[in-house]
């Protein structure tokens, strides 16, 4: 199995991407081995599950885990749930989405260390490009967290800003992690095939 | 306000970054007479603009606010992020009146939230669902 770990703070769009990531996983059909293409499992703040409800609409296999942050209360949760797919589905993806106040080096540490059959994990920051300049300063050590914690740093809603406000937000994320893949992409008009594939990878 | 189930929570989350409160609720309704869906995403999104113009007069952050109203024949998503109020109503449910259905609502407000925030977004959401219902 391998892992796409979701961060990114509140409203960034985790779930609007996680959608058609989801189907674009489905339509690449590996799974002629019979293999479940993709599970996803949500970890929402507060005590009732919407996002899962949402992807459930779009006939989605999804877990939840809420009452608390996977990247901290959470982690043996997280560990079972992982282990239970893999014993009893095995799908060659799993979509995690964390909460939009978690960080992901801890979450990845958990996967890394106790999360039976899955070959690699990697984060993607989901950064909102029309919050940026606010929540850098709000909460910056957060958002900082997020963005040196990814592989892959989408930066979206690039539909409701203009092409300078981009440019500053790509610098910004940059600036603080010079290592991650960044594309920039929205939610709201579509994301095409070769955008998943850079963020997938290999 | 109608019939059903109702459960309310709230309570403050303390991640190690960043200090929020929560307020979730979930409650599963029939209006009757039944609303439509255009005044019930009105009334909903109603809420979500209440709850993000008190936390702008208070200096807080809107983390999310989010909204799912579903039922067998269709649902409505909204969701705020302290500006305009995004909404999404399945299609089958645009011209209709809407049966029994449930709702769920979750607001996360990012800083020191008084303890007035949990009441108010309670209170303001039941006067929101209650405006629907004809004058008794
Ligand atoms: N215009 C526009 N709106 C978007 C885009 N992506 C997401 N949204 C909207 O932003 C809001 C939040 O999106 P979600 O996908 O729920 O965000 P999230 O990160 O999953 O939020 P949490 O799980 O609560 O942290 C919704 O109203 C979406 O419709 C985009 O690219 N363009
Ligand atoms: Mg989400």
């Amino acid at each position: 199995m391998r892992v796409i770990l979701f961060v990114g703070f509140l409203g960034s769009g985790k779930t609007s991407l996680m959608l058609p990531l989801a189907r674009f996983l489905v339509e690449r059909r590996e799974a002629v081995d019979g293999r479940m293409p993709v599970v996803i499992i949500e970890n929402e703040v507060g005590d009732v599950s919407i996002d899962d409800a949402v992807l459930r609409q779009e006939g989605l296999s999804v877990r939840e885990l809420f009452g608390g942050c996977i990247c901290c209360q959470l982690t043996a949760d997280l560990t079972s749930c992982i282990n239970d797919i893999h014993a009893e589905i095995d799908p060659h993806w799993v979509l995690v989405e964390a909460t939009g106040l978690g960080t992901p080096q801890p979450i990845v540490s958990t996967i890394d260390r106790y999360g039976k059959g899955v070959e690699r994990v990697t984060t993607l920051a989901v950064i909102d490009a029309v919050r940026w300049n606010e929540l850098i300063v709000v909460v910056e050590p957060l958002v900082t967290k997020q963005v040196t914690g990814a592989d892959v740093v989408a930066v979206n809603k690039t539909d409701l800003v203009d092409a300078d406000t981009l440019e500053e937000v790509t610098r910004g994320v940059a600036a603080l992690n010079g290592r991650a893949k960044v594309v920039r992409l929205s939610a709201g008009e579509g994301v095409g095939p070769e955008v998943w594939e850079k963020v997938i990878g290999p | 306000m109608g019939k059903g189930d109702r459960t309310v929570t709230g309570h403050r989350e303390l991640p190690e970054e960043v200090e929020s409160s929560v307020f979730s609720a979930s409650l599963a309704l029939e209006l009757v007479p039944p609303a439509t869906a255009s005044s019930l995403t009105a009334a909903l999104r109603g809420w979500i603009v209440e709850i993000q113009d008190w936390a702008r007069g208070k200096g807080l952050l809107v983390g999310h606010v989010k909204v799912l109203v579903e039922s067998d024949t269709g649902y409505i998503r909204l969701s705020g992020t302290g500006g305009a109020v995004t909404s999404n109503v399945s299609e089958s449910w645009e011209p209709s009146r809407v049966g029994p259905f449930e709702v769920k609502v979750a607001a996360i407000i990012v800083g020191f939230t008084p303890r007035e925030f949990e009441e108010l977004a309670g209170n303001t959401l039941e006067r929101a669902l209650s405006r629907l219902l004809p004058e008794r």
